[in-house]
């Protein structure tokens, strides 16, 4: 299930084993989901860096994909029952299609939980409590919880009034910007949403052309596409009314240059805010207009779901907020977190997604929020041991003793003893070795034993087991 | 027994004649015992089998390694994938054509990828509906969309004629191969800016697996890419022979070098003329010099101005260079 095999299934298995445990404390039950679904199910939400990697393939003429997370089948699976609040927990193989790069490595072994149908602080405190003492209690000593919000961040950008591919294609550049700047974007802009070879549209005189642009009347080119109609060509599908209307609106979206400019400026400054609570918080304030009490709202349950971390035994000083965290899916509406160790290393994240449920068929908004662990990059960081059974007892077992050999290795396991059966020649000298005499007498650890002091041997090979 | 290389050739479609010409220009004429039969061979490689296919299956076979060797269309090699498949030479100088995206002409709003992104999602805003997309290249079409930022549409698998999807009405948009774009034009369809997913000619290709593992078949395959090297070298030079006037022969060499175009692979040859009765002409040279095919013209220009007469040119069948560029990689390739 790993990508890399050098980690043995054990390992694995206790990890998930102990996480599982730790999400059942919390009430979380168990759900299978499908390996195989609808690539729709993925594609309607997920961010472009997922849909890459998306392995997707055809059969009988469907689109299908491997599941590349659970949220949105965890959504789907919500929309198809009738209680009002879940919490389930999920483990299994997501996979993403690195062949691009010539990997091979397809498939990875995540665990996640979703609680869905609970709005508010206390449930996004709960699953960020949940991810990080999931991972404290199996040993995590540093680590960092980084939470941003992205819910807030929209709510702050429509004030731009920017139409939603614009306000689409800033949010998914929000790293960029704070990595190479605002220059960078908005040239990314122009040659992205607006048609960059026209050269008035990236020339700082830009203004002044708008007005000429704006006398290019609707008649115009309605008369343009009514030549082409008249021409008895092709329309593939669209109308007249359907190419005018996005014409006007590609020169509308020309109009508002000035507010992609002015909104690259606001996600400059909240960009460069990634400090601890209390400091990041009185930054954000001061950013959200005192009038606006939704934004006002927004931040208090924000402050209300960290303080609550508190109660739940999780330091304030290993929590990061970085306001513009972004993760790879577009479907978060609300808080979104990461957990990182402190190597770097991205162990997993989630975050609150209350228009999923909805877009997959089920009825009105419903709050959700949830998060994955990638456990190859878990056990990268926590100290399991490897091996957690007890070395097994070899019976050595030849053609004369089998039946001995089989009904001695049976009563020793009734005992929780564990055995293997070893033909003479491959056991090991290393572990203890159980041989049977030709008289059907047994010899262990130098003792011998007969048929009738079984018990004997149970007993010794017991404090052997404990010891 | 001499193992022997099974070589899939294209039976029909567009590169299908031209893949036979291609051949015979380097010197491996393909004998067809008869136009029905799917086999043949290479008399001048005996260690050859031909194995006509259609052009899908060319890469089919060799893919499973029915074929050692194949020659298809770069389109399709990317767009069937598999472990056990190698490039060995990618550009064989014919068939050339692109996979691209093209857009009915009366979307006026439409002119590059970013543009269809946003009527993909007008579809779905305004029609409930994706957008489809007519195209037999299905995986190269879907990853090129998904790279464009497209993710909502309907690939509709289509076989032929594609471009009229349009306007019968059970596509919007198309997928394809062209060479020329004449075809499209009539259908009224046009290409977008940035909408050419790859480009493609004709390929050489070999089954992994085949050539790691049966070593004995290497001097047959080496015989054959070495063919097809010096082949494609030669189509890229012409040797001029010209009579050069002049009293110091070195000073004439240095003349001839001194220009790009006509300092030749190594250098130019010189060699003197002799009169009719066999008497040393001292003034005149004889001049033989390869030069690149597009710089001919500029060659004899430079020839002339130092002197140099009756020039003539003919084409060059085959260059061998030290050692085959294509048999090297291939070597790399199976070592790795």
């Amino acid at each position: 299930m790993l990508s890399s095999l050098s980690i043995p299934t054990e390992t694995v298995n206790n990890l998930v084993a102990a996480i599982q445990h730790e999400m059942a404390l919390y009430g979380y039950q168990l759900i299978e989901t499908p390996i195989i679904a609808p690539a729709d199910l993925f594609l309607t939400r997920a961010g472009d860096q997922i849909i890459n990697k998306l392995f997707t393939f055809e059969r009988h003429g469907q689109q299908l994909a491997l599941r590349p997370e659970f949220t949105a089948e965890a959504a789907y699976r919500y929309t198809q029952q009738d209680a009002a609040i879940v919490r389930w927990q999920f483990a299994g193989a997501i996979f993403e299609d690195n062949s691009q790069n010539f990997q091979r490595d397809y498939q990875r072994l995540s665990i996640g939980a979703e609680l869905i149908g609970m709005s508010g602080p206390a449930a996004d405190a709960e699953i960020m409590s949940l991810a990080a003492c999931g991972l404290i209690k199996q040993g995590l000593q540093h680590w960092t919880l980084v939470i941003g919000h992205t819910g807030l961040m929209r709510h702050l950008l429509a004030r731009f009034r920017l139409d939603t591919r614009t306000e689409r294609f800033l949010l998914s550049h929000i790293n960029m910007l704070c990595e190479q700047g605002k220059s960078v974007v908005l040239e990314a802009f122009d040659r992205a949403l607006l048609d960059s070879r026209t050269p008035h549209l990236a020339a700082p005189n830009a203004d002044a052309h708008l007005s000429e642009v704006a006398e290019v009347s609707t008649y115009d080119m309605l008369g343009i596409l009514l030549d082409v109609s008249q021409r008895n060509m092709t329309m593939g599908g669209r109308t007249q009314q359907d190419i005018a209307r996005r014409l006007l609106q590609k020169r509308r979206r020309l109009a508002e240059r000035q507010q992609v400019i002015d909104a690259l400026d606001f996600l400059e400054m909240w960009g460069q805010i990634s400090a601890p609570p209390d400091q990041a918080f009185d930054s954000i304030a001061s950013m959200i207009d005192p009038d606006d009490t939704l934004a006002g709202k927004l931040l208090d349950d924000w402050r209300s779901a960290v303080q609550l971390l508190i109660a739940y035994g999780i330091d304030l000083d290993q929590v990061v907020i970085r306001p513009h965290l972004s993760r790879n899916w577009d479907y978060y509406t609300g808080i979104v977190f990461e957990l990182h160790a402190d190597n770097g290393i991205h162990l997993g994240g989630g975050g609150r997604y209350d228009e999923l449920i909805s877009l997959v068929g089920g009825e009105g908004t419903t709050p959700a929020v949830g998060f994955a662990y990638y456990v190859d990059q878990v056990l990268s960081c926590i100290p399991i041991s490897s091996i957690t059974h007890p070395e097994p007892i070899f019976i050595i077992v030849n053609q004369d003793n089998q039946q001995i050999a089989a009904a001695l290795a049976h009563t020793l396991r009734l005992h929780e003893i564990p055995v293997s059966l070893y033909p003479h020649e491959t056991a090991s000298s290393d572990q203890t070795c159980i041989i049977i005499d030709k008289h059907g007498d047994i010899h262990a650890d130098g003792v011998r034993y007969t048929s009738e002091e079984i018990d004997t041997l149970i007993a010794a090979l017991q404090r052997v087991h404990h010891d | 027994m001499t193992d022997r290389v099974t070589l899939a050739l294209p039976s029909k479609g567009a590169l299908a004649d031209p893949t036979i010409d291609f051949l015979r220009d380097c010197g491996l004429r393909v004998h067809k015992p008869n136009p029905r039969q799917y086999t043949g061979s290479l008399p001048a490689i005996p260690e050859f089998d031909v194995l006509f296919q259609r052009v899908r299956d060319v890469v089919y076979k060799v893919s499973d390694g029915t074929a050692h060797l194949g020659i298809a269309g770069y389109d399709l090699v990317r767009e069937h994938p598999h472990d056990d498949l190698l490039v060995i030479h990618d550009s064989l100088g014919y068939g050339h054509c692109q996979l691209l995206v093209a857009v009915p002409e009366a979307w006026v709003d439409v002119q590059n990828m970013a543009d269809l992104m946003e009527v993909s999602l007008d579809f779905r805003e305004y029609k409930q509906r994706n957008i489809r997309i007519a195209t037999t290249y299905t995986n190269l079409a879907r990853q090129f969309l998904h790279s464009q930022g497209i993710h909502h549409f309907t690939l509709v698998r289509a076989e032929g004629a594609i471009e009229a999807a349009p306007t019968l009405g059970y596509a919007d948009v198309i997928i394809d191969l062209t060479q020329t774009g004449t075809t499209l034009r009539e259908n009224h369809l046009k290409t977008l800016t940035d909408g050419v997913i790859i480009e493609a000619q004709a390929c050489l290709i070999g089954n992994y697996r085949l050539l790691k593992h049966k070593p004995n078949l290497l001097r047959a395959v080496r015989q054959f890419v070495e063919y097809i090297d010096a082949a494609l070298q030669g189509k890229q030079y012409y040797q001029i022979t010209a009579n050069m006037q002049g009293d110091d022969v070195e000073q004439l060499a240095q003349q001839i070098a001194s220009n790009p175009v006509t300092r030749g692979l190594q250098g130019p040859t010189l060699a003197p003329i002799y009169a009719p009765n066999g008497e040393s002409n001292k003034r005149w040279h004889t001049l033989t010099i390869i030069v690149e095919s597009d710089k001919l013209l500029p060659a004899v220009e430079h020839l002339r101005s130092i002197g140099g007469t009756q020039t003539s040119a003919i084409p060059i069948r085959y260059v061998f260079m030290e050692e085959s560029p294509t048999y090297r990689r291939l070597l790399q390739q199976i070592e790795t």
